[in-house]
């Protein structure tokens, strides 16, 4: 309770800085089309989308399935460039940059791909040192350091001497996110990282979060589905139906009754909460 | 902060633009990379384990190589073309031969070179002295250390039976390699002279083949005028292989009267049941030394329905020879009398004893003569 | 979180340099002819100090024209063979993947075949060809392993098994037609078999090859190891996984080009040598590598020793020896639950 306590006052105090802190990610009608095949009907459109988000802010992603929330990551990871418009990163456009300068100011956690061979949990952390260093080249003592200082960011020192294969859901997400730490991003990306924890991994997963953007300035920016943990963390939220971004603001703002079933298809009802953000209570399929 | 123009992964990869620069750069990175940090303490490990390893034997090589190739050449020497047309060089005097193939051993010993045979294969067992020469090893995987430790002045092989392989490596080391290749019973006489004129002893490979010669025109005579005798000569039975086209078996076995009944141009034909089933021919032939085993194949064949089709293994036409038909060496001449001998009894019944007094060497017979086990080398069922 | 250093890779190697060099000398002392250590010994320093006239010529023909040059082939080969395995490992992102999965053996093979029919009395034509073979294999599986341009683990592996059963196919064909003798020279070929004596000249070939392929590969081994925990992954890593895939993927085929064009096609060494070098060393690549380049090397000079001496003076083909011993180990191996 005490932590949710001052996460309000942290709350208070990032909103009032927002106008005067930096913007880092500037996307500008951005937009994106998968093709099966060339010459003939995208597949999927991403339609063009415009957000910012800046230094110290926490950015919820949402929208149902396939409504292209993974792609608007991936353009502002610049793992892909944008059909139309711009991707930027301080000013340069992301897709344009070299992998190893973006590797060093863009982290991604995403879902894990399988491990082919066994790798200590602590090996792994020290993998998020690569971008800043070259080929064939060995750690240095301030590798490890950050290394360690990663995992003790998100509690999971004791895991350090581990294998991957052998921890736990929520402990493996925890080293995952040391990882994209040790690579002293600007900014994370996460695509839905609490997937596959219990309430309490997802809550502290979350409270970890909203505690780098406000004390060590990272903009992270999320997608999810949780519609009530994203209203209570995030600062601003974009809103995804089909392609279309249909709303970008403050969870106030976003959170309309009308808005969200039509875009969710389901019966509900928003309500604020004590503490002044609105919370959804999902009543039913929709008739 | 570092900028490129390069586009995002997605995209086609210029291959030789991309392989040139990866080269260059990496080449450079590593260089000055991987060899500043690095102590002198650890350079003097690697000095001990790694230099000591790789540049030693090289060393050993290089300034080996210079003498390594210093035969003795003064003993002159001559240009010849084996049967394979190779030119080789071998010196005028042969006094050591190395023999890779049991036909080439047994040739030699019949040319009377026996005491000049230094080393042959683990397979020549013929005559009984080549047993006792040094081996070195099968005819298809001789150990070249081996023959080389001989030190011989030629190295005999057979096209038949050899590798290319062993050839060239033996000619490295600068060690001559005699190819015998004989398509024909006429060609194993003539290669038997041209191996005797090359090893200085052409008066005994003249008086062989003279002699040889005439049991073959004896033969002739006696078969002149017979229809041949379809045969097949099994060489393998699973899979069904036969002699055909080019090989010396097939012509010896138009010395002895018979008739393949496969016709093929391949030396060694892999053939179909069917077809020989199709042919009928009136007898199958087997070569094989070991009586006891050829009658426990002859035996299972029977009871094989496909095989029972042919006429030829439901009335036992079985003629079980010795292996000396099968070397293209002077004991083929032995085979041949043996198969017309068996195709032909009737031609031969009163000669028998004549040719045993004739050629005690040579004749399988022999082993008769000297109340040794006798080599039951054939057989036959009720004729028809 | 133990800290990979240059001394660690450097001390590995040096201890593995030294298991090495104890292999060989005692690969020079056995074989069919004999010779002691202390004959060994005295000749080599003989040698080694330049006193070149008091060795024996025996010695001389025995060691230095037929054993040495055999036991470095086999160091070269061995070594090509297993970095080319664990690149292959970490470019497929599979643990059974082994430096013949993607056809080159084949094409190297067919490539001997046909300079076989077509001229067989050059000896240095047979390692040119399959060579060549090799290369026309590589270039083939790449451009049918690419998908939106650039390699796909999963397409290459596909396009990698469908070559190489082409490929085989059409050796089984020829082999049908050709003659029994120039057969067998194929059969031990395709077993593996280092007892073909090259022209020195190629040898030095070979070395220079291995060491511009091999070091190609240790350049990117840090990339490697991150490219191991996923593409995407990698990629936000700051791996530029095109790049490092194409490399890899040239680097390793040409190693195995050069191996099995002078050796015919080895077996199980280029699977299990890294992962034999992974349980005592880990995964790192960035000494994985070097790791494997000695192991190798180890294991084809003891492979190729005791196919030389265990039925002397008749001589087996490595690949058998490799085999036998290779299969016990690769059980092992999954009992220990490696992959």
């Amino acid at each position: 309770m005490t932590e949710t306590a001052s996460l309000t006052d942290a709350h208070a105090d990032a909103s009032a800085q927002h106008h005067s802190s930096h913007l880092r990610i500037n996307v500008e009608q951005a937009s994106y089309a998968y093709h099966a095949r060339k010459q003939k009907a995208p597949l999927f459109t991403l339609e063009a989308t415009t957000f910012q988000a800046r230094e110290r802010e926490f950015v919820a992603i949402l929208g149902p399935n396939a409504s292209g929330k993974s792609t608007l990551l991936r353009l502002i990871s610049g793992a892909i460039a944008p059909l139309s418009g711009r991707v930027e990163l301080d000013g340069f456009e992301t897709c344009h940059l070299d992998v190893r300068t973006r590797a060093q100011r863009i982290a991604l956690v995403q879902q894990e791909s399988p491990l082919i061979f066994p790798i200590l949990a602590g090996d792994y952390v020290l993998q998020g040192r690569h971008p800043h260093g070259r080929s064939l080249w060995f750690e240095k003592d301030e590798d490890f350091a950050i290394a360690e200082k990663a995992l003790a960011q998100v509690g999971a020192e004791h895991l350090r001497d581990r294998w991957m294969h052998e921890i736990s859901g929520g402990e493996k997400q925890r080293v995952v996110l040391a990882r994209a730490l040790a690579q002293q991003p600007l900014v994370l990306l996460l695509d839905e990282p609490t997937l596959h924890l219990d309430i309490r991994a997802q809550i502290d997963l979350l409270c970890r979060l909203r505690h780098l953007a406000d004390e060590h300035r990272y903009t992270v920016i999320e997608v999810t589905h949780d519609l009530d943990l994203a209203a209570e963390f995030a600062d601003q939220i974009v809103l995804l139906h089909r392609g279309k971004c249909l709303r970008v603001g403050p969870p106030a703002a976003v959170y309309q009754r009308d808005l969200l079933q039509q875009v969710f298809e389901v019966s509900l009802e928003v309500e604020p909460d004590p503490n002044g953000r609105p919370r959804v209570f999902v009543q039913g399929r929709k008739n | 902060m570092m900028l490129g123009n390069r586009e995002p992964a997605a995209g086609t990869v210029s291959l030789t633009h991309t392989v040139t620069t990866i080269y260059l750069a990496h080449t450079r990175a590593f260089l000055i990379r991987w060899f500043s940090p690095v102590a002198v303490r650890d350079w003097f490990v690697v000095g001990v384990g790694i230099t000591a390893l790789i540049i030693a034997p090289l060393v050993f090589c290089g300034a080996a190589a210079a003498q390594s190739m210093t035969r003795d050449n003064t003993k002159s020497r001559i240009d010849v073309t084996d049967e394979t047309g190779r030119v080789i060089r071998i010196p005028q005097t042969i006094r050591r031969i190395v023999s890779l193939a049991p036909s080439v051993t047994e040739t030699l010993f019949a040319l009377g070179l026996g005491d000049r045979v230094v080393g042959d294969t683990d397979f020549c067992d013929y005559p009984a002295e080549a047993q006792k020469r040094s081996h070195v090893g099968g005819p298809v995987n001789p150990s070249i250390e081996a023959v080389a430790a001989l030190h011989p002045d030629i190295v005999v092989a057979s096209r038949e039976i050899n590798r290319l392989d062993s050839v060239h490596s033996l000619e490295q080391l600068g060690i001559p390699v005699y190819a015998t290749d004989p398509h024909s019973v006429d060609e194993v006489l003539a290669s038997t002279e041209r191996l005797a004129d090359l090893l200085g002893a052409q008066d005994a490979g003249r008086a062989l083949v003279a002699k040889l010669r005439g049991r073959l025109d004896e033969l002739d005579r006696r078969l002149a005028g017979l229809p041949p005798k379809t045969v097949l000569m099994i060489v393998w039975l699973d899979p069904l292989i036969s002699a055909g086209g080019t090989s010396f078996l097939n012509d010896a076995l138009h010395r002895s009267g018979a008739r393949s009944v496969i016709d093929s141009p391949q030396a060694w034909p892999t053939i179909d049941l069917e077809e020989v089933v199709r042919r009928q021919p009136e007898y199958l032939i087997i070569s094989n030394d070991n009586a006891q085993q050829v009658k426990r194949e002859l035996d299972e064949l029977q009871k094989r329905p496909a095989w029972r089709e042919l006429e030829a293994v439901r009335n036992r036409r079985f003629i079980i020879l010795s292996e000396s038909i099968s070397h293209p060496s002077p004991r083929l001449i032995d085979g041949i009398e043996q198969l017309a001998r068996a195709l032909y009894p009737s031609k031969f019944a009163m000669a028998m004893p004549r040719i045993r007094w004739l050629y005690p060497s040579f004749c399988g017979l022999a082993a008769l003569s000297t109340g040794e086990p006798a080599l039951p080398f054939m057989q036959m069922g009720e004729p028809l | 979180m133990k800290p990979m250093t240059v001394r660690h890779v450097l001390w590995s190697c040096a201890i593995l340099a030294l298991l090495l060099l104890a292999m060989v000398l005692l690969a020079l002392r056995l074989g069919a002819v004999p010779f002691s250590f202390g004959d060994l010994g005295q000749n080599l320093w003989w040698l080694i100090t330049g006193q070149t006239d008091k060795v024996s010529t025996d010695f001389r023909l025995i060691m230095v024209d037929i054993r040495l040059p055999r036991i470095l082939l086999g160091i070269v080969v061995g070594a090509a063979l297993s970095v080319a395995g664990a690149g292959f490992q970490a470019l497929l992102r599979n643990p059974l993947a082994d430096p013949y999965v993607l056809g080159v053996s084949s094409g190297a093979a067919l490539g001997a075949i046909l300079a076989l029919l077509a001229a067989p009395a050059l000896p240095l034509m047979t390692p040119l060809a399959a060579f060549l073979g090799a290369a026309a294999t590589i270039a083939a599986v790449y451009f049918l392993g690419r998908r939106q341009g650039q390699l796909d683990s999963g397409t290459l592996l596909l396009a990698g098994i469908v070559t190489a059963s082409f490929l085989s196919a059409t050796i089984m064909f020829l082999m049908t037609t050709l003659a029994t003798r120039d057969l067998r020279g194929i059969a031990f070929w395709l077993m593996g078999d280092l007892s073909a004596s090259l022209p020195r000249g190629l040898l030095w070939v070979l070395i220079a090859g291995f060491v511009i392929a091999a070091g190609a590969i240790l350049t990117t081994a840090s990339d490697l190891n991150v490219l191991l925990s996923g593409e995407r992954e990698a990629m936000h890593l700051g791996v530029d996984v095109t790049r490092v895939k194409l490399v890899v993927y040239i680097s390793a085929s040409v190693l195995t080009g050069l191996a099995v064009s002078v050796s015919g096609a080895i077996g199980y060494v280029g699977l299990l040598v890294p992962h034999v070098m992974r349980m005592f060393f880990g995964s790192d690549y960035r000494l994985l590598i070097p790791t494997s380049a000695l192991g190798g090397a180890i294991a084809i000079v003891v492979a190729d020793t005791l196919a030389r001496t265990v039925i002397a003076p008749t001589e087996l083909p490595v690949g058998a020896m490799t085999a036998m011993a290779g299969a016990p180990v690769f059980i092992y191996l999954l009992r220990r639950r490696l992959a």
